[in-house]
């Protein structure tokens, strides 16, 4: 027994041994041969060819980074990538990668199928958020003679990941996208990326779709009114005018919200929507009024009211009731809804809780 | 008479390590109604039907010599037989499945069936004493795992996309869920198998009741896991807890979970079918190794067969053949040898 034992062992520190892609029974890779990927960028041309883009990290002396493109075409985005491996003679390894770039073209006509491939290979994450850019993905992504364009991918992903703790923008995940296919919760949103002349990468709001295809796109203010719906609004900071002065702003900062939708049905379909918020916020920007005078207080809140009703029936006016987008999910209480004549009625009870570390303002 | 015997405090172990693997790890290759409210209650369910037929087996152990009857009833023990085969060979083959479709992709399945076949033979011919040291050296480390997997999905989660359905459910569907998922567990068989090896035999039920509720509260904390995570995309998952592990991202640092899921997985695997093979062992009662090797050998190549061919084992797995062993065993079994050894006694008398 023994001895079998030592054969067996001798056995798997043969067969066992570290990298080498000949191996008949560990097919792994070299390190070398390696491409580790930090974002990917897919679009389809018209021919209905796929062209795939990727950022590829290339480690330097002293702990610095470049990035290089790598891309190839192919007939699927498995084909492109196998493509890829066979251009530049590297394996790309895709489970460090950072963001998934769509192009325009691709979300307009569909992005259900394009974001199979991500869900099956076993390299690629679900948490990978997911962006749509203006344009094509060769402009936006892989601009090789502009230095700053090398990094594109990674920065939009910087962008979305800060921003998400100030609430500037929504991020969506592949695994996101895949629960409201799943679920028909709502339409999708997706942040939408521009490369300015100075060509830095740029939120400029968000791809709006209805079903799995992109139909609009919309400021990043203009979304707003959507995130006060899905309570995703808490660290957001909203300017309202000074109820004494209509020259003066005031800066305020959402601490937290809650919505609940309440539907009401009758005879079986969604007539009306009863949508209650409460939220809590702070001054953090007051140039002319004493945050702490209740008189003050409650006309502040009120106006405040008055900014998020007018943000919320804007969405709804244009995205739900103009284009039939069920961007507030309301869908999931009768999924016939005419959303074009749904009734809302908004109810928001604001309180300003404190004024951060000044009590008074400075004369 | 047996000599390796094992404590009440092991056996719990042993069956706890079979939930473990049975309805966390190799989950998503049971067709569970996951998808809708019908879970919860099938759980619950569930956990009440495998008390009242685990009933029998402990009445019948509180007067020992009946459970040699059982052990010395031929008809249940080739049914017995043909049960663990079974089991044996669904559970190897979902191993090598998922360790070719997720951790190893690039491996050769050839490379990962051998070696646990032949480390799990071996652990099995040292004895049921030996696999239970083993299990309960290694439940603290599975039980962590399982609650890191859990709580970190739970903290991680986005309750605002939870689906409206999560708690409709029905009755009838609810019990056929329960029905289903219970013919997918072996823990009735493995608890009278392992019955006479038990050192202490006092208030076994009881104790079984109490792990019959902590059972149940770990199945209702994975499928909760599971809902918050993906909500009704879980039934386009293949594997739903290794893709809660991957899918664990708590701040920027605190991700990929999957070796924590991988270690878990080989452990409770190896355990589970070292433990099929030493069961299938004693149903065969046979004193010579060579017969059992031998037999072990078939075994490992019908493994190989139906991992090379899915569809076939999709469709061997889910056929009304092993359904039907698997209800005769959970269900009919305890109660026909109720009948069997009250039988006896009237004919004695």
């Amino acid at each position: 027994m023994k001895k079998t034992l030592c054969i067996l062992v001798s056995m798997f520190c043969i067969t066992m041994q570290g990298c080498s892609h000949n191996n008949i029974l560990l097919q792994s890779y070299d390190i070398k041969k390696m491409a580790v990927i930090s974002g990917i960028g897919i679009e389809q041309t018209q021919s209905g060819m796929y062209n795939v883009y990727m950022q590829v990290y290339v480690p330097k002396e002293q702990d610095n980074m470049d990035i290089n493109i790598m891309y190839a075409s192919g007939r699927s985005i498995a084909e492109a990538v196998k493509n890829i491996s066979l251009k530049y003679n590297k394996q790309p390894y895709l489970s460090h990668n950072k963001i998934l770039i769509l192009s325009e073209d691709i979300a307009k006509m569909g992005i259900k199928r394009h974001l199979d491939y991500i869900g099956r290979d076993i390299e690629m994450r679900e948490s990978v958020p997911v962006a749509v850019c203006k344009g094509n993905v060769k402009n936006f992504i892989a601009a090789e003679n502009e230095e700053t364009a090398k990094y594109s991918g990674k920065k939009a992903n910087d962008i979305i990941d800060v921003s998400n703790f100030n609430s500037g923008v929504y991020s969506v995940s592949v695994l996101d996208i895949y629960k409201n296919f799943s679920d028909d919760s709502a339409d999708l949103i997706l942040p939408y990326l521009i490369r300015e002349k100075n060509d830095e990468v740029e939120i400029e709001g968000y791809a709006v779709f209805r079903g799995e295809k992109m139909i609009d796109s919309a400021s990043l203010n203009e979304m707003q009114g959507v995130f006060w719906i899905k309570n995703k609004i808490a660290g957001n900071v909203e300017v309202i005018g000074n109820p004494n002065n209509i020259n003066e702003n005031i800066s305020v900062k959402i601490k937290n919200s809650h919505c609940t939708a309440v539907p009401e049905i009758i005879n079986g379909s969604l007539k009306k929507v009863d949508i209650n918020i409460k939220t809590e916020f702070n001054v953090v920007e007051s140039g002319c009024i004493d945050p702490l005078d209740n008189n003050q207080v409650r006309q502040i809140e009120e106006k405040f009211n008055k900014k998020i009703k007018k943000r919320i029936l804007f969405v709804a006016d244009k995205y739900m009731k103009n284009k039939d987008t069920d961007i507030f999910g309301f869908k999931k209480f009768d999924k016939n809804a005419d959303l074009k004549n749904l009734k809302l009625n908004i109810n928001i009870r604001s309180n300003l809780s404190g004024s951060g570390l000044l009590k008074n303002n400075v004369e | 008479m047996i000599n390796n015997k094992i404590s009440s405090i092991q056996l719990f172990i042993i069956l706890f390590i079979c939930r473990i693997i049975s309805f966390a790890i190799n989950m998503p290759q049971n067709k569970y109604p996951i998808y809708s409210g019908n879970i919860w209650l099938s759980v619950v369910i569930k956990s009440i039907l495998s008390f009242i037929v685990i009933m029998p087996y402990v009445i019948i152990f509180s007067k020992q010599k009946y459970i040699d009857n059982i052990q010395k009833n031929n008809a249940l023990n080739f049914i017995l037989f043909i049960y663990l085969m079974l089991k044996l060979i669904i559970t190897s083959v979902q191993f090598s499945n998922l360790a070719g479709d997720t951790v190893l992709p690039r491996m050769s399945i050839l490379f990962i069936i051998i070696p646990i076949c032949i480390f799990t033979l071996y652990a099995s011919i040292k004895g049921i004493e030996t696999i239970a040291r083993m299990a309960q050296f290694l439940i603290p480390f599975m039980i962590f795992g399982v609650l890191i997997i859990i709580i970190l999905s739970y903290i991680n989660a986005d309750y605002s996309t939870l689906p409206d359905d999560a708690m409709k459910f029905t009755f009838k569907e609810s019990f056929f869920g329960a029905c289903y998922m219970l013919s997918n567990n072996y823990e009735a068989a493995v608890f009278l198998l392992l019955l006479p090896y038990l050192k202490d035999n006092k208030k076994i039920g009881i104790k079984y009741l109490k792990f019959n509720i902590v059972s149940c509260i770990f199945d209702i904390s994975v499928i909760g896991a599971m809902f918050v995570t993906f909500g009704k995309y879980i039934v386009n998952v293949s594997y739903p807890f290794f893709s809660i592990a991957r899918n664990i991202k708590i701040t920027k640092f605190f991700e990929r979970l999957e070796s924590i899921y991988l270690a878990l997985w080989i452990l409770g695997t190896f355990v589970v079918i070292a433990l099929m093979y030493y069961l299938l062992k004693n149903t065969l009662k046979v004193k010579s190794n060579k017969i059992y090797i031998f037999l072990s050998g078939v075994l490992i190549a019908l493994t190989l067969y139906f991992t090379f061919s899915k569809s076939i084992f999709a469709a061997f797995s889910q056929s009304l053949f092993v359904f039907s062993i698997s209800i005769i065993i959970i269900f009919a079994a305890p109660f026909l040898s109720m009948i069997q050894i009250h039988e006896r006694r009237n004919n004695k008398k």
